[in-house]
């Protein structure tokens, strides 16, 4: 009777085996990924998918990847138990569209640089024109651009006046 | 629907009675029993007509006209029960489909066909493979769309500052009185060439045009400067205008991000 109750002890099923009502065995295909604490995990798996298919499943899978298939048909078995109409292409429908928002998002906004940046061109030339002009005015006037010779600009640029008023004297 | 079951049903019990037939036992002839079964076929049915659907048909076993999966698995489509079956397993779909409401059973199927092919093309990620691959490429957009849209504001910002310099520029010749008229001449022709694009030609025109007009009307020349400084700030208000446009655009935008973070970080 002790013997037995040791291995009993030892011989704790998983949740799968404790939910199938069988006998847990050494090298349960289960006993890994659903631990005997986590009842509902192997519940939802178990409804969604059926053990023996999970069981098919995961035999075909290499060890060190089985890990990952449970963790994926825990959250898809959870999906399909929470939407039993869409289950995962429910989510997976939102996040499409959510993609084809951000899409038509990023067009508008590629358009306005594109067009800010034509604009900025065009505004470009117009400002270099600001600096343009007054340079092309004191080359005729004197040839160096020291602050004796911007002062003879200056008179120059009286004479030209009084030159104007006289036009327009002699013009009436 | 009914009248294929009954075609099919009065095919089966023909069937039947062929095999009690004690001479059918006795013979061997795969031949007699093709051409017997041929001619057993009640007339005026076509073979379309009595084919059982596609999951009856995968299963061998008889489609009865309360098949669960008659409706939504057509024979002309055996993959797609082909791909349930093997991952969700026959009992479990049809379990399924019967805990939904009869209007969405073909949105639940579709579903589950969707999902057992994704599985079976990658049985260790399955949809969960799908929906991070999704997940990847929504943060990939919405950090394209900040990077786009913060170039947007620094050409604004640029746009601003030029406008701001251009201003100022026309602040400092206005308050130079000396020579106010020659300058008031140069501001005008500055800001009026770059509409045109040819501005050398009509540079020498202007510049005639403009001398002679000050001298006959002396008393014109003081409110001249205003209209001028009018046009300018009028010009400047416009440009604030389209400034502040974008503005409330731009927050939109930021709200519809900070919504989309919202969603990732659900399905998350």
């Amino acid at each position: 009777m002790k013997e037995s109750s040791r291995k009993q002890g030892a011989a704790s099923p998983c949740a799968a085996c404790k939910l199938l009502r069988r006998r847990c065995a050494q090298d349960c295909v289960f006993s890994p990924y659903f631990p005997a604490d986590e009842p509902q995990k192997f519940a939802n798996v178990h409804r969604v998918f059926g053990a023996s298919n999970v069981n098919k499943m995961l035999q075909e899978l290499p060890i060190h990847q089985r890990g990952d298939a449970v963790s994926s048909m825990v959250y898809e078995a959870n999906a399909r138990v929470r939407d039993p109409v869409y289950g995962c292409v429910g989510a997976i429908s939102s996040l499409q569209q959510q993609i084809d928002v951000l899409q038509a998002q990023l067009a508008l906004a590629q358009a306005e640089v594109v067009h800010l940046r034509v604009r900025q061109s065009t505004n470009f030339p117009g400002h270099g024109l600001c600096p343009d002009s007054p340079s092309s005015s004191g080359s005729p006037s004197s040839k160096q651009v020291s602050p004796q010779d911007n002062k003879g600009m200056f008179s120059h640029m009286d004479i030209v006046d009084e030159a104007s008023l006289g036009e327009s004297m002699w013009s009436c | 629907m009914s009248r294929e079951r009954e075609g099919f049903g009065e095919y089966y019990e023909t069937v039947k009675k062929i095999k009690k037939d004690p001479a059918f036992e006795t013979t061997t002839d795969h031949a007699v029993m093709g051409i017997r079964r041929h001619v057993a076929v009640p007339p005026g049915t076509t073979l379309n007509t009595v084919t059982p659907c596609a999951a009856c048909k995968l299963l061998r076993r008889r489609c009865a006209e309360e098949c669960p999966f008659s409706p939504y698995f057509s024979p002309h489509e055996p993959h797609k029960f082909a791909a349930v079956h093997k991952v969700f397993g026959a009992s479990n779909v049809s379990k399924m489909l019967l805990e939904v409401g009869e209007s969405q059973r073909g949105d639940a199927a579709n579903s589950l066909v969707y999902e057992a092919n994704l599985r079976l093309r990658d049985p260790i990620y399955g949809c969960m493979g799908a929906i991070s691959a999704l997940q990847h490429h929504i943060q990939s957009l919405q950090s394209e769309l900040t990077t786009v849209r913060t170039e947007i504001l620094r050409h604004k910002y640029q746009e601003a500052t030029t406008i701001t310099s251009l201003q100022n520029n026309f602040n400092s010749t206005t308050t130079t009185s000396s020579v106010s008229c020659d300058q008031h001449a140069l501001a005008s022709a500055i800001l009026l060439p770059p509409p045109p694009p040819p501005p050398p030609t009509p540079r020498p025109p202007r510049l005639l045009s403009s001398q002679p007009a000050p001298p006959p009307t002396p008393p014109v020349s003081l409110p001249s400067p205003s209209m001028v400084v009018s046009s300018s700030s009028s010009s400047n208000s416009s440009a604030t205008n389209s400034m502040y446009n974008p503005p409330p655009s731009s927050t939109a935008g930021y709200s519809n991000s900070l919504s989309s973070d919202n969603n990732v970080h659900y399905f998350d």
